[in-house]
């Protein structure tokens, strides 16, 4: 797995790419990125929910969630970036939704919310540039009630071995430049939240082959 | 759409670091951590849970509540 970018530094990349994310974001990944954001809003999401959206960055995912919550439902989008956040917002005051949204700035390794705190936790593409993706993930975990459901899409290491090599040279060069590789690296977590007791109710393998993403659903125990 | 930080702020949010209830200083736009004697700042509406972002709560400012 490659070094992480530090938080000063992908605040910065972000701020730039703030204008361009959604459109850049989508081209990378040959749209799967949206096929991702939907499934899991669609797996996990019921009405009235209360939702964290964890990266949410420009709301691509969390306004999805919105919609299925309605209005007896609340979404917090929590992102490292506020220029990102400003774009999510900007999006809802366009689109006129009339929904509950709350915006929250800060650290996914560090969330700043009580245990227990969320009926559904989503995170779209936001483990794969974290410093400890292992830790962000526990974290969600955390703020998880006992009965809800984490849904996390993420970048994922190419399984055939030919194209694992070729991606790898691929990712060296964009690695260079991060406004194009955006501080994303594949990441594996869900050995970690299996180990914390999560239970799978869906895993799925979504992408292009040189791109793969992974999607999955874990359900916290209701009783430990 | 409601951005406004309401009431129901303090209903999950704590101190990104040690996890402790925050004091809501409405008209200095800061949440403050009184165990790590930090405030961190409301900016725009949001929240910013950031200890980087954080100021240093000064060692004679008392925090009521």
């Amino acid at each position: 797995m490659r070094q992480a970018l530090g938080i000063d530094a992908l605040t910065g990349i972000y701020a730039r790419l703030a204008p361009r994310y959604d459109w850049q974001h989508r081209l990378i990944t040959f749209a799967a990125d949206q096929r991702g954001r939907k499934m899991l809003v669609e797996q996990t999401v019921r009405e009235g929910d209360r939702v964290l959206d964890a990266g949410a960055g420009t709301g691509a995912t969390g306004l999805l969630a919105a919609r299925k919550a309605g209005h007896s439902g609340v979404v917090t989008l929590f992102d490292l970036s506020d220029d990102m956040l400003d774009r999510a917002r900007d999006k809802a005051e366009i689109e006129a939704m009339d929904l509950r949204l709350e915006f929250r700035s800060g650290d996914m390794v560090q969330l700043p919310f009580k245990d227990a705190s969320f009926d559904v936790v989503l995170s779209t593409y936001s483990l794969c540039p974290l410093y400890d993706p292992a830790k962000g993930a526990l974290e969600l975990y955390r703020v998880l009630r006992p009965g809800g459901k984490l849904g996390c899409a993420h970048s994922a290491e190419p399984r055939n071995r030919a194209v694992k090599w070729l991606a790898d040279k691929v990712e060296n060069i964009a690695w260079r430049f991060p406004w194009l590789s955006m501080g994303c690296r594949a990441v594996d977590v869900l050995p970690t939240l299996q180990k914390a007791g999560a239970r799978v109710v869906l895993q799925k393998h979504i992408g292009v082959p040189l791109w793969p993403f992974v999607v999955f659903v874990v359900e916290k125990p209701a009783t430990p | 759409m409601s951005t406004a930080v309401d009431p129901r702020l303090l209903e999950i949010l704590v101190c990104p670091l040690c996890k402790g209830a925050l004091v809501y200083r409405k008209e200095a736009g800061e949440l403050i951590c009184k165990a790590d004697r930090l405030a961190y700042p409301i900016k725009d509406g949001i929240p910013v849970m950031l200890e980087d972002d954080a100021r240093k709560l000064d060692p004679a400012e008392e925090v009521a509540g």
